[in-house]
């Protein structure tokens, strides 16, 4: 379906594009419906549907209104001739801190990822993404859209928050404030406390035996178990009026298995016991991280457990597993019929999303499976399929035009939009660049 | 244990070696018949073979036959391009990879501390990499000695070092040298602790090797004139500056900020030594001028930045728009993981700033090997050169591309066919020994060997 870009004809085509000059807006503005927008002659891949080779996709009101080969451009339209262009649906990083991680040293103030205590789940990430953050902007150059990004301290780290990454408010950006509860759950093989470790260190201690160790993961899992528990006897009283509970309200949609829990884990061991514990609590989850998902495929199979992978980028988790097993983790996934996504688990290298997903393609992953992988299938797994992940009449209006298949370095994107609204590709690296006279 | 473990199963490879592939009998010699050819020196050649004679290139042309015996590599529809150079590793350092206590530290060497069985030398060839330059840390403004070394993975150390490249040594500015980020800091703050004082330490350090050079001097022409003068007391530290100003040690300099990268300028001016490259340099596009009038290489991450304050106008364009203002530019990895993929990385600089992709695969070759003083032999497919090639199923900086093989001096060190055929069932890894994760351990086996020692020293019963 996709073939690599030649550069040669790619990169610098000769692009004929009737309407060039899109608004840059330089400051928020309010996100109001403006004239339909035509992208014509382009080819569209709908992720959902087939190539249109030839293709016009039609936006307005902040929705894609019709992609097809025949679809008319209504008068007043605002059009683009993208002949010898690409369109896709913008990209969707499913696990990331954008907007809430700027410079992890030296400035503790642009971090709010780590939040004190175990159980935190009322802290939604969306409450405190950046809109001015440089890294959202070279995300967004990228072609990146929308992200869950999501706080990672403690046990219950918080709610994740799907946002798109358009210019404007905290708000506009908010696709869902409320759209998974982030937890890392225990690790059989974890470093344990690590300010008792680091004492034991210091006080020439011996580290914890195997059974204090076990003994210390049994209780971090029945500290979870007890902390759901308690939120599902909360959520089965009607009456709060005396005993209102911020946290144990925030849990309500979570233990109810309306929205996804989704569980930080790596080790095979620890996504069985993931599993377990999700099987056993009826929950709506998911998993995330997964680096050793390739040796614990037959359960997440048996179980139909979404998985969002990533990064793809890593290293194997020992020194005897194959030196590929995180980049060929996706194609088994696939192969076993496990659903999955494929995100960066970063905020800086979200920009790298289609590259990740790239390299997982050359290790066996079907290339329009790959390019799932960061559209469609994390829309899904986090229930938005109705609105993101695809060029469909009715979704948001996310679409990134490009030279080329964008899982290829070599490809840029020349134009996107969120929301229906054309983004600028303007970044602080662009700009600095530019100030020192690279070339156009 | 984890490494004895893939020793063993890496000597299992070798044993069951079918064909000539990654077995011992392997001769140096082969054909690569009929490959797309990325020379990176002289464009890219379509359905040529590579003939290898004693581990170097031999010929390169149309229509190559094999000598009798020679083994052929049917390279069909593949592409080869010249052993991936990492300009920046740390990889098969075993322990630290800073001497950290004092503020200089030239007498340290790399090449004292490394670890031929390092399982990350095996990961790296099967990302291409052939060669990688191993650095001492930049918690030091002026650091350690490093090693250039081959990837011949499971040969001893001593014919992993690359024989013909010159010593160098890694200075480092900014916040590592003075110590920005130490991380839970026994006692006081070490000298220095801001960016002037990485600069006075550098003046003062020179200021010394020029004095202890006169000291040599003189004794030599004491010598000379017959007398019998008591020689100067030997500073290894010392030592290693002289070479730098005799010119015959490269200064490989961590740096980050525009302000600094003009300082060392200065400094290597007013003393009168070279500066081979910036390591990181991730604001070399605001001095590029300076820098190409001193013909200073800049080896670079492709695309990391913001990770610090000194990293915060890291521009993914630096790599391109340096090229364009005629600096050699290296895109390194300086990590065990980018180490892997530094074709994808490279790449990076035509979707960044538009470098052609000749000028892209310069960035992991023939530049790097440029910064390393070793382009003679090695860095570029041509007549002569070491037959060390990075062989790949489609183009490199293709998104489906893979590594199929890697060749060091006309053998093969990675084959991912016979990597596959020797794979285990998940189950069968899953029994391996897997370390623990986390900074303090969580590593099964040593907390329990240290359990039996605590216990032992207590008069326990273990």
């Amino acid at each position: 379906m996709r073939t690599p870009c030649s550069s040669t004809t790619v990169r610098r085509g000769g692009m004929s594009v009737a309407f060039l000059v899109l608004p840059i807006l330089a400051a928020p503005a309010p996100r109001q419906a403006g004239a339909p927008i035509a992208i014509v002659h382009a080819r569209i891949v709908p992720v959902s549907a087939p190539v249109i080779n030839d293709g016009t996709l039609l936006m307005q009101g902040g929705k894609i209104t019709a992609v097809g080969a025949g679809v008319s451009v209504p008068a007043g339209a605002t059009v683009i001739d993208a002949k010898g262009l690409w369109v896709y649906p913008g990209m969707f990083d499913a696990n990331t801190t954008l907007g809430i991680a700027e410079i992890p040293l030296g400035a503790p103030g642009t971090m709010d990822v780590d939040e004190v205590g175990a159980f935190n789940p009322a802290e939604a990430a969306g409450v405190a993404v950046n809109p001015s953050s440089e890294i959202i902007g070279t995300t967004r150059a990228n072609g990146i859209t929308t992200a869950l990004t999501a706080p990672h301290g403690g046990v219950i780290s918080g709610q994740g928050s799907v946002i798109d990454l358009g210019i404007g408010t905290t708000d506009q950006m908010n696709v869902r404030r409320a759209a998974a509860l982030w937890v890392n759950f225990p690790q059989h093989h974890g470093q344990g406390d690590f300010f008792e470790r680091y004492r034991r260190l210091l006080a020439g201690e011996p580290p914890p035996s195997s059974e204090e160790r076990e003994r210390a993961y049994r209780k971090q899992v029945d500290q979870l178990r007890d902390y759901f528990s308690a939120a599902r006897r909360y959520a089965g009283v009607a009456d709060h009026a005396t005993d209102r509970d911020l946290a144990m309200e925030a849990m309500a949609p979570y233990v109810a298995g309306r929205l996804p829990v989704v569980f930080q884990v790596d080790r095979a061991e620890d996504i069985r016991s993931a599993v377990t514990f999700g099987e056993e609590m009826k929950l709506k989850y998911v998993l995330a991280g997964c680096n050793d998902a390739w040796e614990a495929v037959q359960t997440l199979a048996e179980h139909h457990v979404p998985v969002i992978l990533g990064e793809v980028t890593a290293m194997p988790t020992s020194d005897n597993d194959p030196y590929d097993a995180p980049y060929s983790n996706a194609a088994k996934l696939a192969a076993a019929g496990v659903p999955f996504a494929i995100a960066t688990a970063s905020a800086v290298d979200s920009r790298n999303l289609p590259y990740n997903a790239a390299l997982a393609e050359a290790y066996g992953l079907p290339a329009d499976e790959a390019l799932k992988a960061i559209t469609l299938y994390p829309a899904q797994i986090l229930g938005l399929q109705d609105e993101l992940g695809s060029l469909a009449p009715g979704k948001r209006a996310n679409v990134i035009v490009t030279n080329g298949d964008p899982l290829d370095v070599r490809t840029t994107v020349r134009y996107l939009f969120i929301d229906g609204r054309p983004t600028p590709l303007d970044n602080k690296g662009l700009r600095l660049y530019r100030e020192y006279g690279g070339k156009p | 244990m984890n490494r004895q473990t893939f020793c063993l199963l890496v000597a299992g490879v070798v044993a069951s070696g079918g064909a000539f592939r990654l077995s011992a009998q392997q001769t140096g010699n082969m054909l690569i018949r009929d490959a797309t050819v990325l020379t990176a020196s002289h464009g890219t050649l379509a359905h040529t073979s590579i003939l290898v004679k004693d581990g170097k290139i031999a010929a390169i042309g149309g229509g190559l036959t094999a000598p009798a015996g020679v083994p052929v590599i049917d390279a069909t529809g593949k592409f080869v391009m010249p052993g991936i150079i990492d300009e920046h590793s740390h990889s098969a350092i075993d322990g630290g990879i800073n001497e950290g206590a004092p503020a200089i530290s030239p007498m340290a060497h790399i090449k004292d501390v490394l670890n031929p069985h390092d399982v990350n030398i095996y990961r790296q060839l099967a990302g291409g990499v052939t060669i990688i330059h191993v650095l001492h840390g930049s918690a030091n403004a002026i650091g350690g000695q490093d090693a250039v070394v081959k990837l011949k993975w499971g040969a001893p150390v001593e014919e992993m070092l690359y024989p013909g490249a010159p010593q160098g040594v890694k200075f480092a500015l900014g916040e590592n040298p003075k110590q920005s980020h130490r991380f839970l800091s026994e006692g006081g703050a070490r000298y220095p602790a801001v960016r002037e004082g990485v600069e006075n330490v550098l003046r003062t350090s020179f200021n010394a090797a020029r004095l202890y050079e006169k000291q040599w001097d003189a004794y030599h022409a004491a010598l000379a004139r017959g007398e019998h003068p008591m020689p100067p007391q030997r500073n290894l530290n010392l030592d290693t500056l002289v070479g730098v100003l005799q010119g015959k040690i490269l200064v490989h300099a961590h740096s980050y900020v525009s302000d600094e990268i003009l300082m060392l300028l200065h400094v290597a001016d007013d003393y009168g030594f070279k500066i081979r490259t910036l390591e990181h340099g991730l604001e070399a596009y605001k001095v590029a001028d300076a820098l190409k009038a001193h013909d200073v290489a800049v080896s670079t991450f492709a695309d990391n930045w913001q990770y610090k304050l000194e990293a915060t106008d890291g521009i993914a364009y630096n790599a391109a728009l340096l090229t364009q203002k005629g600096v050699r530019v290296i895109i390194n990895s300086d990590s065990d993981e980018r180490a892997r993929r530094l074709y994808q990385e490279a790449a990076k600089a035509i979707h960044y700033g538009g470098a052609t992709e000749e000028q892209a695969l310069r960035m992991i070759t023939l530049n790097a090997a440029w910064a390393l003083g070793i382009d003679k032999t090695v860095g570029s497919i041509d007549v002569g050169k070491d037959a060390d090639f990075a062989i790949f199923n489609g183009h490199p900086f293709a998104p489906a591309a893979l590594v199929t093989e890697t060749i060091v001096d006309g053998k093969v060190y990675f084959d991912r066919a016979q990597d596959l055929a020797q794979r285990k069932t998940p189950a069968e890894y899953e029994k391996l020994f897997k370390p623990g994760s986390g900074f303090f351990g969580g590593d099964e086996e040593r907390d329990a060997l240290q359990q039996r020692l605590a216990a032992a020293q207590t008069g326990g019963n273990q």
